[in-house]
């Protein structure tokens, strides 16, 4: 039938290319909605000339009338793509008998070997492999290396056949039923099972070759009850084969070799499997763990009731262990919490040790109870199921050498992160876990927020059992702080809304012990249910009954002994003595035992928080190293020398109060602290131009360009000790790098004075706070400023740089604005009016005015007045998160709002009168960060995190003391 | 996916988007739901042989899925917007699989809208759709893709205009020129040859 009788063209006329296109397109959409005559019309009107145009139009015209439904819905046929092979036809030296069943990869047959005489399994492959030589000679390989696996408990591979047509693997026909068609199983026949699964899982991994699908339908026990892993790596292959054919487009995935078709079933499927991450051999041994569980549970783990609720259970939930039997052996349960543990890095490492384990047995408890142990050594404390057998062997190998005197945590250590997704609540000084006296559970402060935010998240207590894999988070401790527990490891007490509550695990309500009239960090629970509480400034420390009640001043600090400060108070197991430091006033702390009624002894020299390790060990932190000191408490003095349990603490060195926390038995958890960040250039359309130095803790409040944007002050953390020093950098030469101060504490927000040949800064020294002081970069030598007061942050040198302007804590906690003129014998005098509180400020590069920022009830705003302050000072933004900094020329002033984003406020004019104009977003930031400075050009200096202390691990480990510092 | 868990999904894909990879593990079984239930309507007409089934055809969707981490969604539609393109490659990908092993039969094919007056449905090889909007694209990118989420994404043209940042209108008549392309391009004439 002709095309278009009435009207032929030549093909080529209705031709649709991209010259014509945006014309056809234009009129088509015009036309369509048109019907009949009208279309017609309309088309005779707009192409009256152009016979080919009207021609491609109306050829779309018609396809589009006709297409009825199509694209609304498709539908997606997949017949067979398998060859059948019938019984009695021959593929090589096989002679096919029977289908035996279809698998996932295509149809089992059973055949004879006609050359070996003997039954055989034939597994078809998909054609693919038959015809993409590349694909053919990758799996021959995976074959080759499947069918060296020669185990008694794995089926095994002979090898590959191949015809013109047809590839299949030939495979030891095994006889017998699935484990997935088995009945119950006793207890007995679950152990026999799963130690020749373990058995058969460790032949392979000692060879590198991963299951990756193992399952009970892949399970057979044989008539003489042997038990055979068939299908071994098959998985792999198939997988592969999927890579291949996705490879070769260029839209794919990145990572296309993580990419394939899921290979496992959903209930038996590993987390990291489901997730499509990398998987090893971890995921066996997750697979191992459910198909034990089911065993024991005559249920899998996860019920496969739609895949998608079995895939939430996986990655969500993890098993339903209230399926396992009451009658589950302990070993065996514990076993199965060491499979099913969501984070791979936690999981049983090694399908060995569940070998070993289902052989030893209940044998395998003996090691698994150490609190109800005989403590031989000082300290030792499992951690949970085998676990503890290597801290057994870890000490028992450090007992043959003697020398040592301390074996380090690290042998038997593990790290507890944070929840998925979410964040420790870190905040330096404040330790937000602690151990239970048993050292069998952690309880840890975290928030399931990822994004950190200047309004505290919302963070709970999460309760860790050491014997348990993953944490939980405890109902009622909505914004807890300072957690710990008590003498029985039973209930945990905590500050929250100004009250000390409790709560009874497992699952009791929160209920308040009673209300607290100051902020407190530290509370400790004694053995005859009396806590007690620090106060936050050391004025004393308090207790109050367990069970509620009142609280009552039992210690406040010796004045006559110097003492300005009692803290961190922690019970000793008498319940009637407790630790203390008592903070001097020359910064120097003490260790102190103190009693209910109020009497001290000193027992040495000692700054931070302390914790206790029975039956004599002091737990402290010298700067950033933790340490340990025996003590004779009797005669209140130390026993031999102090010794180092951990490196790299973290520790405030304002407070001197390190991260940490120790069980009575030993273990001992603590936290390396350490935001990282990186100094960047950013262009005013906010993309990153540049980076300076290394990532290093930097304090956001610390940064100085010089005059000609060569040279930057910066205060960089010293790593491992939390003190902060100036450093100098030269942003033309980056290698070129200068520390300026290296005092005992911090030194902090440096200004150039002096024509740069000198700085302005605030050091502080241990257990004072920073006070402002001048140095001299060329001789080195150093002045304070000011007298010993409450702490003070430089903000800007004033015009002229004969003045400075200073903040300066008040009683209440804020800070205020005064200025000084540096010269000798002046007094400072107050820059703002007095409603204003501020400790972020700067000066306008024509000096003649200064932004500050002001907080008021949990909002920053920003606010610019003229120099001298003589008027009210102007609201210029609201809702601002980082100090104010000036453009070079002063016509615009920069600062981060609240919501992310860099904000520009113009400067109209600073004089004769102040005018500001209306800010506007510049750009929104991708993350959080820091703006530092503003370069000559105009681009913007910024401290971005890298690592944020917050979601780095708690360490836990067992502090191990040998019987020779008995 | 039902109605109700959109605003769910809608926050967890906020939420993974500030960086919540939490969020990103509680997403992935509903994006499985969304993913299977597109995926069953591409194939709920036929009878399936062993070698695919809808659950593992969602199962690699969602793989790639969660393989691109790294990209930052915007929100539930452009979200499926990439699961459209996932989709599309994974067909082609078995397609292209397929077609190597030489006895490629019917099953490339994806029906066309099985027009019940007219009995006979469109055969369309999944790599020739792949081919025409490839074409397309080159032609006019815009409604290539607009014809991409549409086929295989399944977007509403709500949804595809919000990911396109596209009116309504221009949405809708992207798509008709799109469709009326492709069904020219892919009957070959047949639909011309009926008027």
């Amino acid at each position: 039938m002709p095309f278009m009788k009435d009207n032929p063209q030549p093909r080529a006329a209705t031709d649709i290319n991209p010259d014509n296109w945006p014309g056809v397109s234009r009129l088509f959409s015009a036309a369509a909605s048109l019907g009949g005559s009208a279309r017609d019309a309309y088309l005779d009107d707009a192409c009256p000339h152009d016979p080919a145009l009207r021609a491609a139009v109306e050829s779309l015209l018609r396809a589009h009338d006709e297409a009825g439904s199509f694209g609304d819905e498709l539908a997606f046929s997949l017949p067979e793509s398998v060859k059948r092979l019938a019984p009695g036809s021959q593929l090589g030296p096989f002679r096919i008998e029977s289908l035996l069943g279809v698998g996932g990869m295509g149809e089992v047959y059973r055949a004879h070997d006609t050359k070996l005489q003997r039954a055989v399994a034939i597994k078809v492959l998909p054609d693919s492999f038959a015809n993409d030589p590349d694909r053919r000679s990758r799996f021959e390989g995976e074959a080759r290396a499947l069918a060296a696996l020669n185990h008694p408990h794995i089926g095994a591979i002979y090898g590959l056949e191949e015809t013109a047509d047809v590839a299949a693997l030939v495979l030891e026909l095994v006889d017998g039923v699935t484990l997935a068609a088995t009945g119950p199983l006793a207890h007995d026949e679950i152990v026999r099972i799963a130690r020749q699964l373990a058995d058969g899982l460790e032949a392979a991994h000692d060879r590198g070759i991963l299951h990756r699908d193992l399952k009970p339908a892949n399970i057979k026990i044989t008539p003489d009850g042997n038990v055979k892993i068939l299908d071994f790596g098959l998985a792999k292959l198939d997988r592969s084969q999927v890579h291949a054919a996705s490879t070769g487009s260029a839209t794919g995935p990145r990572h296309a070799t993580q990419v394939g078709v899921i290979v496992g079933t959903a209930g038996y499927m590993s987390p990291e499997q489901a997730r499509g991450q990398p998987v090893d051999k971890r995921t066996d041994i997750w697979a191992f763990g459910c198909v034990l569980f089911s065993m024991c549970a005559r249920r899998p783990p996860f019920e496969d009731v739609s895949g998608s609720d079995t895939l939430a259970a996986v990655m969500e939930r993890g098993p339903e262990w209230s399926l396992l039997p009451a009658s589950t052996p302990r070993y065996l349960d514990r076993l199965l919490r060491r499979c099913l543990t969501r984070d791979p890095k936690l999981r049983l490492r090694d399908i060995g040790e569940a070998r070993i384990a289902l052989e030893l047995g209940e044998d395998a408890d003996v090691s698994q109870a150490p609190a109800r142990q005989p403590r031989r050594l000082a300290s030792i404390v499992a951690i949970a199921g085998l676990l503890a057998l290597a801290a057994l062997l870890a000490v028992a190998l450090y007992l043959r050498a003697p020398s040592a005197p301390i074996l380090p945590a690290t042998p038997v250590s593990f790290s507890v992160s944070p929840p998925a997704g979410g964040l420790f609540n870190f905040h330096p000084g404040q330790t937000f876990f602690a151990l239970s006296p048993d050292g069998s559970r952690l309880a840890f402060l975290a928030s399931t927020e990822s994004v950190p935010r200047l309004v505290q998240g919302e963070s709970r207590i999460w309760l860790r059992e050491m014997a348990d894999v993953e944490a939980r988070p405890l109902a009622g401790t909505d914004g807890a702080t300072s957690p710990f527990w008590s003498p029985d490891s039973r209930s945990l007490a905590f500050f929250a809304d100004g009250r000390l509550k409790r709560i009874d695990l497992p699952d009791g309500p929160a209920v308040t012990i009673c209300e607290l009239p100051f902020g407190s960090t530290q509370g400790t629970w004694g053995a005859d249910d009396v806590i007690l509480v620090g106060h936050t400034r050391g004025t004393g420390i308090y207790a109050v009954p367990a069970a509620g009640g009142t609280t009552r001043e039992i210690l406040t600090p010796n004045r006559s002994k110097g003492e300005v400060r009692v803290l961190w108070p922690w019970f000793l197991p008498d319940g009637r003595r407790f630790l203390l430091t008592a903070r001097l006033d020359d910064g120097d702390g003490k260790l102190q035992v103190g009693t209910l009624d109020g009497s001290t002894r000193t027992v040495m020299s000692v700054s931070s928080n302390t914790q206790w390790i029975d039956p004599d060990i002091v737990v402290f932190a010298r700067e950033g190293v933790l340490m340990g000191q025996r003590v004779d408490l009797e005669g209140a003095r130390p026993i031999g020398a102090p010794f180092s349990i951990a490196q790299q603490v973290e520790y405030f060195f304002t407070t001197s109060r390190a991260t940490f926390a120790a069980s009575r038995t030993g273990t001992v958890a603590y936290h390396p602290g350490g935001d990282l960040q990186q100094l960047v250039w950013v262009d005013r359309n906010g993309n990153e131009s540049g980076t300076i130095s290394k990532p290093a803790a930097y304090e956001p409040h610390s940064a100085r360009l010089s005059r000609d944007g060569r040279m930057l002050l910066t205060a960089r953390r010293r790593p491992g000790l939390g003190t902060f020093d100036i450093w100098r950098l030269n942003l033309f030469r980056q290698t070129e790098e200068e520390q300026l101060t290296s005092g005992r504490g911090s030194e902090l927000t440096p200004v150039w004075i002096d024509g740069e040949r000198a700085i302005l800064f605030a050091g502080d020294s241990p257990g004072s706070v920073p006070h402002l002081f001048r140095r001299d970069l060329a001789t080195g030598a150093e002045e304070q400023i000011l007298p010993p007061g409450p702490q003070q942050l430089v903000m800007d040198m004033l015009p002229g740089g004969r003045a400075v302007a200073y903040a300066e804590r008040q009683t209440a906690g804020e800070f205020k604005i005064f200025q000084l003129p540096l010269t000798a014998g002046a007094t400072p005098a107050p820059l703002l009016p007095p409603q204003f509180d501020s400790s972020a400020m700067r000066v306008s590069p024509d000096g003649r005015a200064i932004a500050f920022t002001v907080a008021r009830s949990g909002r920053r705003d920003l606010y610019v007045a003229q120099l001298p302050v003589t008027r009210e000072p102007e609201l210029a933004a609201t809702g601002v998160w980082s100090a104010p900094r000036w453009s070079p020329d002063g016509r615009q002033l920069y600062s981060l709002g609240d919501d992310r984003t860099m904000m520009s406020i113009p400067i109209i004019r600073t004089a004769p009168s102040l005018e500001v104009g209306m800010p506007r977003n510049l750009f929104e930031l991708k993350q959080s960060a820091s703006l530092l400075e503003v370069s000559r050009e105009g681009r913007f200096l910024m401290l971005v995190p890298k690592v944020r202390a917050a979601e780095r691990p708690i360490i836990v480990g067992t502090a191990a003391i040998s019987s020779t510092q008995r | 996916m039902t109605g109700s868990r959109g605003p769910e999904i809608t926050n967890l894909l906020a939420a993974w988007n500030e960086g919540d990879l939490d969020a990103r593990d509680r997403l992935i079984p509903l994006v499985y739901d969304e993913l299977r239930r597109r995926a069953a309507a591409f194939i709920r007409r036929e009878r399936f042989g062993h070698t695919l089934q809808p659950t593992a055809l969602v199962h690699e969707v969602y793989l790639r899925l969660v393989d691109q981490d790294r990209a930052v969604w915007r929100n539930r539609a452009q979200f499926l917007a990439i699961a459209s393109e996932m989709m599309r490659r994974i067909l082609v990908d078995r397609a292209r699989a397929r077609k190597m092993a030489k006895r490629s039969g019917r099953w490339n094919r994806i029906t066309l809208a099985e027009d019940v007056a007219r009995g006979a449905p469109y055969d369309v090889d999944v790599l020739d759709l792949d081919t025409a909007l490839t074409e397309l694209s080159g032609l006019d990118p815009r409604k290539a893709r607009v014809a991409e989420l549409r086929f295989f994404g399944g977007l509403s043209l709500e949804e595809t205009g919000e990911v396109l940042g596209t009116s309504l209108a221009t949405t809708m008549r992207d798509w008709q020129a799109a469709r009326a392309w492709l069904f020219r391009r892919l009957t070959g004439g047949r639909a011309v040859q009926k008027s």
